[in-house]
């Protein structure tokens, strides 16, 4: 009922209408990187190992939204979820996560979503190949196998293999509980190949097909699961399909949020209006108000100057430059159609 | 600054945008503007945020004394919280966070594009008359249909009828239902524009109004007095009667602060060929001539949603209110350097002037109304010529 929908989060901020959870601890993992246990509120319907949450973060007062893997085993009985941040240079929510979130914050959760997961392969040898952060949805597929399913699993000294890369063992995620993993179960090999120790030149950094070989005899009979940087991925899809056992592939790609921004100088954009259908090139008018109009796009508008915000619309993707200041605004976004440029192909909810 | 400027003045007159105009104070105030967007951040945040969860405690103490209203010191602490809670949510909340004062946060759920406050008046219609309507085309004849709401002869040009005498009446029963008022005022406004009106066009609107009335009356008048059924029919009753008198205490305070924003004796009128291709200067001269401060403390910023600094809220209607008190002497400040009038006053005084206006225009006459036709001379005098 609405009324709660009211007064509930007044009263504690987990009882909102929307799914938020609260940050208990920040532990650091390395100097760039920490794991953060969320107590998420009522309405969180657990994790399959793999999976990711989408977290809104309030940066400044402003809320952005990213995607990360949850690290936490899915049979994990505390009510939490751990996720693992590495900070990427120059990336606003992951240094934010990493250095200056505290227990207590509030976090918007959405989710969890993916595919990235064991369903159905648990019991088969699986090998594991990951890459800096892409260790993280790995970290809940270990911590799940390692907390319940063994005795469901095969028994065997290397029935599950880690392949796991990090240029240096203090930039290393995770490195003290893999080494304890790996003691305790005898089912698990943990093989971490330091890329700053190999001589290789640039372009084979990550696995080769030689590595992988050395390193896993039997790698093409496994359920391979890999994550990490897109040169990782690409080997992978590659090497796997021209073997003849890309079936046993699963992937999950992880892109910087700067990777998604379009470019600037691209060519003519087109504009989406996502509810009415229509596709409608950028230069048919002078600001997206135009442009929706001249399109035959149902579109609310007022002042046509930037004050009465009636034609402010959802922007899908893509970013948009508002006329009077200049500023970019991102996708998840709203826009004041009246004042507002694309910048490269954009999608609106209109 | 050149971007900006062009942007802005593109809206109103395309030929223009690329002439430097000589009058810069509209690109005085757009720095200013952006000066303040570029330093919201965290604190900002915190305020709306921290604000909204007191506003709903006060609201639910208010309601949680009601329930035992029944007994005289609950009822009159009970009237007081939810009425300070009314308050506070339709003004320094509702009305700010639907101008998108807080757009720039992101959070859905303080969004222009989905707050319904806590009055009768839909959301979506408020936005159309107030921030369309009234906020681009302030004090405009014919255009403003805030000026005397449609029902008052607040302008001594509007010519005299007869059932004009009636208005100091009118003045007093819109303040107690002011809410209502605002509830219709957008069908009003449809009615009252000299078009032709189809029931297409008025119908939705009456029927969405309908619908919000019977979800405030179900909240505030069956729901919550419900709850002290335990007292029997005078505990109910007193609840319902609680909970109406902090609407009547709503209404009576914003329309007492929303009167001394545009109605004042020194504010000025326009008409409609005056805003004829205004440029952005032009617009933001009109905005400041056409408002009224009045003066208080942080108490009074609050509990007015930062409406005793009309003039700033009517310049930069989507800069978040907590930072008009700041950009308040700077605004003043340009508007000297510009010979722009600055209209500000006590409260009492700005009130008793709307009071004295609406007592004097109730009957016929013009001449007695040398301050605002003077004001109008000045500020053609004032304007700008245009190339």
């Amino acid at each position: 009922m609405n009324l709660l929908d009211t007064y509930l989060p007044a009263l504690n901020p987990l009882w909102g209408p929307r799914l938020c959870g609260v940050v208990e601890r920040v532990t650091s993992l390395t100097p760039t990187s920490a794991a953060i246990s969320v107590r998420p509120g009522r309405g969180w319907a657990g994790h399959r190992a793999g999976q990711f949450v989408t977290l809104g973060v309030d940066v400044d007062g402003v809320r952005h939204h990213r995607c990360y893997s949850i690290t936490s085993s899915e049979t994990d009985l505390s009510d939490r979820i751990e996720i693992a941040v590495a900070a990427v240079p120059g990336g606003l929510v992951s240094n934010h996560l990493v250095h200056c979130t505290r227990p207590g914050d509030l976090v918007r959760l959405d989710g969890p979503s993916g595919g990235f997961t064991m369903a159905g392969s648990s019991r088969d040898p699986l090998l594991f190949v990951t890459g800096g952060s892409g260790i993280t949805p790995v970290m809940a597929m270990l911590r799940t196998l390692g907390d319940g399913h063994r005795s469901t699993f095969p028994a065997g000294p290397s029935d599950v293999v880690l392949i796991h890369h990090a240029p240096d063992p203090v930039s290393t995620m995770f490195s003290d509980e893999l080494e304890r993993l790996a003691e305790r179960h005898r089912w698990l090999r943990v093989e971490v190949v330091h890329t700053g120790d190999l001589n290789d030149d640039a372009g084979s950094r990550h696995l080769s097909a030689s590595r992988l070989v050395d390193l896993c005899p039997d790698w093409a009979v496994r359920q391979a699961f890999v994550c990490g940087p897109e040169s990782l991925l690409d080997f992978a899809v590659e090497h796997w399909a021209s073997t003849g056992v890309g079936e046993r592939l699963h992937l999950e790609r992880f892109r910087p949020a700067s990777a998604l921004l379009t470019d600037e100088s691209g060519g003519p954009a087109t504009i989406r209006f996502a509810t009415s259908g229509i596709d409608a090139a950028a230069g048919s008018g002078p600001t997206l108000l135009d442009v929706a109009e001249a399109a035959g796009v149902p579109a609310p508008s007022g002042c046509r100057m930037g004050i009465c915000h009636t034609c402010t619309t959802r922007l899908d993707t893509g970013c948009a430059r508002d006329l009077r200041d200049g500023r970019v605004i991102d996708a998840g976004s709203h826009v004041q159609l009246c004042v507002s440029v694309a910048v490269g192909d954009v999608t609106l909810d209109r | 600054m050149t971007a900006v400027q062009t942007a802005r003045f593109a809206e109103s007159d395309p030929d223009e945008q690329t002439l430097d105009d000589p009058d810069t104070f509209g690109a005085e105030l757009d720095a200013l503007r952006a000066e303040v967007l570029a330093s919201l951040g965290a604190q900002d945040a915190a305020y709306i945020r921290d604000l909204i969860v007191r506003q709903r405690r006060f609201d639910l103490a208010g309601r949680a004394f009601l329930w035992a209203g029944l007994f005289p010191p609950a009822w009159v602490i009970g009237t007081g919280l939810l009425s300070v809670a009314k308050i506070l949510e339709n003004m320094e909340i509702g009305h700010n966070v639907m101008h998108a004062q807080w757009d720039w946060m992101r959070d859905p759920e303080i969004h222009s594009t989905t707050w319904e406050w806590d009055n009768v008046c839909p959301s979506s219609q408020w936005k159309h008359t107030h921030n369309h309507m009234h906020h681009q085309w302030t004090n405009v004849r014919g255009m403003d249909r805030d000026i005397g709401y449609g029902i008052m002869r607040i302008d001594p040009e509007q010519p005299w009828q007869r059932w004009m005498l009636g208005q100091p009446v009118y003045f007093v029963a819109l303040a107690l239902a002011f809410e209502y008022g605002v509830g219709f005022h957008d069908v009003e406004s449809d009615l009252g524009s000299g078009q032709p009106i189809s029931w297409e066009q008025v119908g939705p609107k009456i029927r969405e109004t309908a619908a919000k009335i019977r979800t405030q009356v179900m909240k505030d008048y069956v729901a919550f007095p419900a709850l002290s059924v335990p007292f029997g029919v005078p505990g109910v009753l007193a609840a319902a009667s609680g909970t109406l008198t902090a609407n009547v205490v709503r209404n009576l305070w914003s329309f007492a602060v929303i009167f001394c924003g545009h109605f004042p004796d020194d504010v000025e009128l326009f008409d409609p060929e005056d805003v004829a291709g205004e440029t952005r200067s032009q617009w933001y001269r009109r905005q400041a001539l056409g408002s009224a401060n009045f003066e208080g403390g942080p108490l009074m910023h609050l509990m007015t949603g930062n409406l005793d600094f009309q003039i700033e809220h009517h310049l930069f209607p989507d800069v978040p209110s907590n930072r008009y008190a700041e950009m308040a002497p700077r605004v003043r400040q340009i508007c000297e350097r510009h010979g722009v009038g600055y209209h500000t006053g006590s409260f009492l005084g700005q009130f008793g002037s709307v009071v004295r206006k609406v007592i004097r225009l109730s009957v016929p006459g013009r001449k007695r109304t040398r301050a605002v036709r003077g004001a109008r001379s000045d500020q053609s005098a004032r304007r700008t010529p245009r190339a």
